[in-house]
């Protein structure tokens, strides 16, 4: 939360976005680090079956690049909490090709 | 005692409670929801899903995703053709005039759908409860006519439940409701779901329940609020591009998605944007759909569903010979009625606050829970008065239905009448069962047919026979006639009408057990396989890194052990998977001895004689490699 502060000061005062973004990204990673030691783990999606347990289709597709019934995209990342689905990946399914 | 648990079996959503140390709780779902959309999907691979996991990949398979089953129950074939344009789903006829939803080539009765629903009901609350449930109270409209209770009830066995009772869903929310208070009231519940619309007038006093009227329509709900919505948002792109995406399956499911999502968020908000992009294509390139709905503007788009709904309010008070005036409560159930414009016409309609304490989701399986508890002697002092909602009776001369029980006749109840022949010297008589509210027997609903023969000639109007209907507390209709001369008796219960046969129901019943089977089955399967793959991956890893720590004998021994693994991983035969891993566990033990070995060799080697104990040593030990220590940690939980 401090780094939140300080990072809000510090837009309020500087227009120096490229060090803004950094300073944004490095709370992002140091955030992520906690969650992921306290087991929240991101979900593949990108290259992966389509599984209802884990993602929520949201649209289908045709592609050249992915086979039928794979992940081509994701438009929200999913996390799971150990074992613990949370939140599911929304994705676009490839219908294969045209 | 097994506890009894209630369920809503709703269009939508399905919700399942169970009375807890004298409190109802809904228990939430596998995924932690506490309802549970009312959708099964049949996958390409031949797995059924049920609930939110069916919903989120029906994009994908929406020939095989089968939503609103409800609206199907107990129905007709010819009954059901409007509905039936709705669904991306595939209808067929039963050869006996049902309907039947067609999947990957097998039929299916809507009963045995539903059954899919409410096994999963019924394991959710075992896994909460830690023990079989056997019994169930299950809600129904109001309006469900016999043979869809009936069709409820079927689908009930076919899950493995002992169906204790069927109860309107307006009785179950008041009871709900009334359960803490006591003084005399009179309740009207507005009940607008996601499929039906229920409207009923309640009289409770001294813990007495008694159903004064019910009205309402059974197509009318959140359901259509969506369609408004979608329609707009079809004929909108359609004004833009000339592009009809109804005929799309597809981008109709993403209409059909985007569509609920606005209208909730309508609800809360007055303005919402709609991006649907890549929505369809032309010869031009792809187009997108991007339409900002206001709040004001959807009350238009349903106004007249709306409107719809004050019609049945006002029948029911006449029904039950009340003014506004006279209402002391009204409660607000389902989804839809979180929607501002639905509060504030049934404040207009009854001149009063509607009452939202209770959670409008969730209050009709909670009342269910209630009954059941009061079924089983848990509550007491509640008894529960139901209502017939439709007249029944029989066929007479000239083709005039006349009634022996009239509507809104608290059940359970008993009437008999006496009938006697049209023409002289008839011998037979047919008795032909009827339900509605029509003046002509054509119009209303046939129930059933029979015959009483062997009744002497005799002059017409001469022979007597008595005809009786009876209702059980299920609403179940039982009709005899009986020649008051001869003392020959007919019956029926009507039951049949589900259109499934006793038989029908005990084999649907056996496949249904046959599948929670299966299930189970190849979960074990799935998770032996995930326990191989573990093992294969920790086991390579712990080989490339620590490998040279053991002879290439050894090395050679465990890389056989993996590939033996790999080999019959994909096989669905979990004995040999579970054999391999074990195999392979028990030679990758050689890698951690090895290394213990050697890192104990030394440190001991490196500390020199100091004459430390060993214990200090072992605490070094992990001091030192800890990442070793922790590599075969792993493996040794497997």
């Amino acid at each position: 939360m401090d780094n939140f502060q300080r990072a809000l000061d510090s837009a309020k005062n500087s227009g120096d976005f490229d060090s803004f973004h950094k300073g944004v990204e490095l709370i992002y990673q140091h955030f992520k680090d906690i969650l992921g030691k306290e087991g929240l783990k991101e979900i593949k999606a990108i290259g992966e079956p389509f599984d209802p347990h884990l993602h929520e289709a949201v649209m289908q597709q045709e592609s050249d690049e992915f086979p039928d019934g794979i992940v081509m995209d994701e438009i929200s990342k999913g996390y799971m909490l150990n074992d613990k689905v949370i939140k599911h990946s929304k994705v676009i399914v490839s219908k294969g090709k045209k | 005692m097994a506890k009894v648990i209630g369920i809503d079996l709703g269009t939508t959503n399905s919700c399942v409670a169970v009375m807890e140390g004298g409190e109802p709780k809904v228990i939430p779902n596998a995924e932690g929801m506490r309802t549970t959309p009312s959708v099964v999907a049949f996958t390409k691979t031949g797995e059924r899903l049920v609930g939110q996991i069916a919903k989120r990949q029906a994009i994908t398979n929406p020939e095989n995703t089968v939503f609103s089953i409800k609206r199907f129950m107990g129905r007709k074939h010819n009954e059901v053709l409007a509905e039936e344009k709705l669904v991306p789903y595939k209808i067929v006829e039963a050869t006996n005039g049902d309907v039947r939803v067609l999947i990957q080539g097998k039929e299916y009765s809507p009963p045995e759908i539903s059954a899919m629903i409410l096994q999963y009901m019924k394991k959710t609350a075992e896994d909460y409860l830690g023990e079989p449930v056997i019994q169930a109270v299950i809600t129904v409209p109001a309006y469900f006519n016999d043979s869809q209770r009936q069709a409820t009830k079927d689908a009930g066995r076919i899950a493995g439940l002992d169906v204790i009772r069927i109860i309107n869903e307006p009785t179950s929310s008041s009871l709900a409701y009334g359960l803490e208070k006591k003084k005399d009231e009179k309740i009207a519940v507005f009940d607008l779901g996601g499929g039906t619309f229920d409207i009923s007038i309640l009289e409770i006093g001294e813990g007495v329940f008694e159903v004064r009227s019910t009205n309402g329509d059974t197509h009318l709900g959140g359901d259509d609020f969506d369609q408004k919505v979608i329609d707009w948002m079809a004929d909108e792109f359609q004004k833009n591009y000339g592009i009809d995406l109804r005929k799309d399956r597809m981008a109709l499911q993403r209409l059909k998605e985007a569509a609920e999502k606005a209208k909730c968020e309508l609800s809360t908000t007055m303005q919402t944007n709609i991006n649907l992009p890549f929505i369809t294509a032309d010869a031009s390139g792809p187009k997108h759909l991007d339409l900002s709905l206001t709040r004001a503007k959807l009350e238009q788009l349903v106004d007249d569903l709306l409107q719809r709904t004050i019609g049945p309010c006002k029948r029911a008070l006449e029904d039950a010979k009340l003014s506004p005036e006279d209402i002391d409560e009204v409660i607000l159930v389902g989804g839809q009625t979180r929607m501002p414009k639905v509060q504030e016409l049934v404040k207009d309609l009854f001149r009063k606050e509607p009452h939202k304490g209770v959670n409008p989701d969730e209050v009709v399986a909670v009342g269910a829970a209630i009954q059941a508890a009061v079924l089983t002697g848990e509550v007491k002092d509640v008894l529960l008065l139901d209502v017939t909602p439709l007249s029944l009776g029989i066929e007479t001369l000239g083709g005039v239905m006349t009634r022996l029980i009239e509507r809104n006749t608290t059940i359970p109840t008993r009437r008999s009448q006496i009938f006697s022949t049209a023409a002289d010297d008839q011998t037979a008589v047919s008795i032909h069962v009827l339900q509605g509210e029509r003046e002509m027997a054509i119009d209303n609903r046939t129930l059933g047919r029979f015959d009483l023969v062997g009744i002497p000639p005799a002059p017409r109007g001469i022979p007597q026979v008595e005809v009786t209907f009876d209702i059980d507390a299920n609403g179940i209709v039982h009709v005899s006639a009986k020649d008051l001369g001869t003392g020959k008796e007919q019956s029926i219960k009507i039951q049949a009408s589900s259109g499934l046969s006793e038989q029908e129901i005990k084999g649907m019943g056996k496949d249904a057990e046959s599948h929670a089977e299966e299930d189970r089955r190849k979960k074990g399967l799935v998770e032996s396989r995930n326990k191989a793959d573990q093992v294969v991956y920790t086991t390579e890893k712990t080989l490339k890194e620590y490998g040279d720590k053991v002879s290439p004998e050894e090395r050679k021994k465990i890389e056989q052990a993996v590939e033996k693994v790999k080999s019959v991983v994909r096989s669905d035969n979990k004995d040999e998977i579970d054999r391999a891993t074990e195999e392979l566990l028990t030679a990758s033990h050689k890698i951690a001895e090895e290394m213990y070995k050697k890192t104990t060799t030394q440190q001991s080697a490196g500390q020199g004689p100091g004459g430390q104990s060993e214990e200090s040593k072992g605490e070094d030990k992990s001091k030192k490699e800890g990442a070793v220590d922790a590599d075969y940690e792993v493996m040794d939980d497997k």
